[in-house]
């Protein structure tokens, strides 16, 4: 830093001589923290974080019954997953997820076709949604609840509920607002109807199909958690909410940690994904902005 | 580098010559379409021909209609009256017999490669995979593209989108090539340069170009003859044949460009109604 800072100081004086400026050797960087890597510098603040519980621990001395202690949370979480205690509840509730997932988009891509098909449908999914996708998803639940009894089939309806209106807005959406000059192009070439829906509107509307897809799944996750609470049990075995709620029961403060962390990784995981394969799509097509 | 390909993989063109009949028959068409004040007629009564491997352009202020002429020609729209036909088929739907080129810059599939935006339509036309990757090849060197050709259209210019939207026409094979100001977005400079690569290009291909403009100096480089409209709803003014009045150095270039711009003033009260068809340029 103090060399570059050196060298350019003298630059000017050589630079009315040679009508030229030095390029610095290095690309300059603004400071140290800037310059490692996002994994590293995510890692450092989440131990630092962690620092900071475990220091809460030791020199408050809290209840453990109300706070956990980090070491402890992570051997626990250590255990149910080797044990297969965690194993379970994940899975169920991963289970219920992806199903209500399938089942939400299938309705969303139905109602989006009829859409685009007909006047009446566009005004349906324009009516639907306006009404349906404002509603916390969980509130329907007792509804649900009443339905279908307390059973796996109450969880799906409420989660197909809950992602099936932001994918069919999205995409929707997306469709409206594919750009009318490769529509021209796509019948100056030839393609049929459904080649064009395939090849040219589908692709074309990508970046809003995954915004909806990440919306819905996220709004899918909380609902499932927070309905496996009120729930309890769905058929003959419990989720992650569940298993939470259990350990309250129990006053296993670890363990309800344990889920936390649990439900969150999984979250971050998701994230992840959507992450990566919009930078492998849209991103890298540069039909959407890097953020 | 080029002439090999030209007479031997260009079968339309070679057609088009055999038979003596006009490629491209515009005949007494109207086009209009329903405003807020009912039906509009934007172009009206408008005939005229293009000979196989002739370079006709349409010129007129912005507004005149031009746009919706091609994109009738194009198979986009239907006249109201008249008709519109290519070797005595009538022009009822797109096709790529009728390759188009627009204006806007992103015309171009983002999710495809410069390369498969060039085989694509060659594939749903018809060709195998690898023939419609060498052919997509051979027309992005012809157009100058052969280093690009691995990229995504968001890492082009305009100038370079372009002239792979006109790699993707050529590659098709068509009948005609219609252009609806394709360098009306570009600087001057790029515009310039693409006139002339563009002129070098179609007369080693022997296309057939139908190209609308409001630029009289685009239209000298290019065309053969110049079809003018004007007027509310748009006539056929003039045909004019430019053949042959040499480059833009010349003295007939500049009196031949000096006859236009008078042919194509427009009084100031009739620059009004004009906007009426702006939604159409």
């Amino acid at each position: 830093m103090t060399l570059q800072s050196s060298a350019s100081a003298v630059a000017p004086a050589e630079a009315l001589e040679t009508g030229r400026r030095e390029i610095p050797k290095r690309r300059p960087v603004k400071n140290s923290w800037g310059r490692l890597p996002v994994w590293l510098r995510r890692g450092l603040l989440l131990v630092g974080l962690i620092g900071l519980w475990k220091a809460y621990i030791e020199f408050k001395h809290v209840n453990p019954l109300l706070v956990s202690d980090p070491w402890v949370v992570a051997k626990e979480l250590y255990h149910g997953w080797a044990s297969g205690d965690l194993v379970d509840p994940t899975l169920t509730t991963m289970k219920v997820l992806a199903t209500g997932m399938t089942i939400g988009i299938l309705l969303a891509t139905f109602f989006v076709v009829f859409a685009s098909w007909t006047k009446v449908g566009d005004d349906l999914l324009t009516l639907l949604t306006a009404m349906l996708n404002p509603l916390p998803a969980i509130a329907v639940l007792p509804l649900a609840m009443l339905w279908f009894g307390l059973n796996t089939n109450a969880l799906l309806f409420v989660i197909a509920n809950a992602v099936t209106w932001p994918i069919a807005i999205n995409v929707a959406m997306g469709f409206k607002t594919v750009n009318p000059a490769i529509v021209s192009v796509g019948r100056n070439i030839g393609l049929s109807r459904l080649r064009l829906v395939l090849e040219v509107l589908a692709p074309a509307a990508l970046p809003y199909a995954i915004t909806g897809i990440k919306t819905a799944w996220a709004f899918g996750w909380r609902t499932l958690i927070a309905a496996e609470l009120v729930f309890g049990v769905a058929g003959d075995k419990g989720g992650l909410g569940f298993y939470i709620n259990d350990a309250r029961l129990y006053l296993d403060t670890p363990k309800i940690f344990v889920g936390l962390v649990t439900i969150a990784v999984i979250g971050i995981a998701f994230d992840l994904i959507f992450t990566l394969l919009e930078r492998r799509t849209v991103i890298r097509w540069g039909m959407k902005a890097n953020v | 580098m080029l002439t090999p390909m030209t007479s031997a993989t260009l079968p339309y063109a070679s057609e088009a010559r055999a038979s003596n009949g006009a490629l491209l028959k515009v005949d007494r068409v109207q086009i209009g379409y329903w405003g807020t004040r009912g039906y509009v007629a934007a172009v009206d009564d408008v005939s005229f021909e293009v000979q196989g491997r002739e370079k006709v352009i349409v010129i007129g202020q912005s507004g005149s209609g031009k746009s919706t002429l091609l994109k009738t020609v194009g198979g986009y729209l239907q006249p109201t009256s008249g008709t519109v036909s290519i070797n005595g088929t009538l022009s009822l739907t797109p096709g790529p017999d009728r390759a188009f080129v627009f204006q806007e810059f992103d015309q171009l599939f983002p999710w495809r490669t410069v390369l498969d935006n060039v085989a694509y339509p060659l594939r749903r036309n018809g060709w195998s995979r690898s023939d419609a990757k060498d052919r997509a090849r051979e027309f992005l060197e012809l157009t100058r593209l052969t280093h690009a050709i691995d990229r995504y259209p968001h890492e082009l210019s305009g100038g370079m989108k372009q002239r792979v939207a006109i790699a993707r026409a050529l590659a098709l094979e068509p009948l005609i090539l219609l252009m609806d100001e394709p360098f009306g977005a570009l600087d001057a400079l790029t515009r310039a340069r693409l006139q002339r690569e563009l002129r070098a290009i179609l007369d080693r291909t022997h296309t057939t170009l139908l190209f609308v403009t409001h630029s009289i100096d685009e239209a000298l480089i290019l065309g053969d003859r110049i079809v003018i409209l004007r007027g509310a709803p748009s006539r056929l003014d003039e045909v004019i044949d430019v053949r042959g009045i040499g480059g833009p150095e010349s003295p007939e270039y500049a009196a031949m460009r000096i006859r236009l711009r008078r042919l194509l003033a427009v009084e100031e009260d009739e620059e009004e109604d004009d906007d009426d068809f702006a939604v159409f340029s």
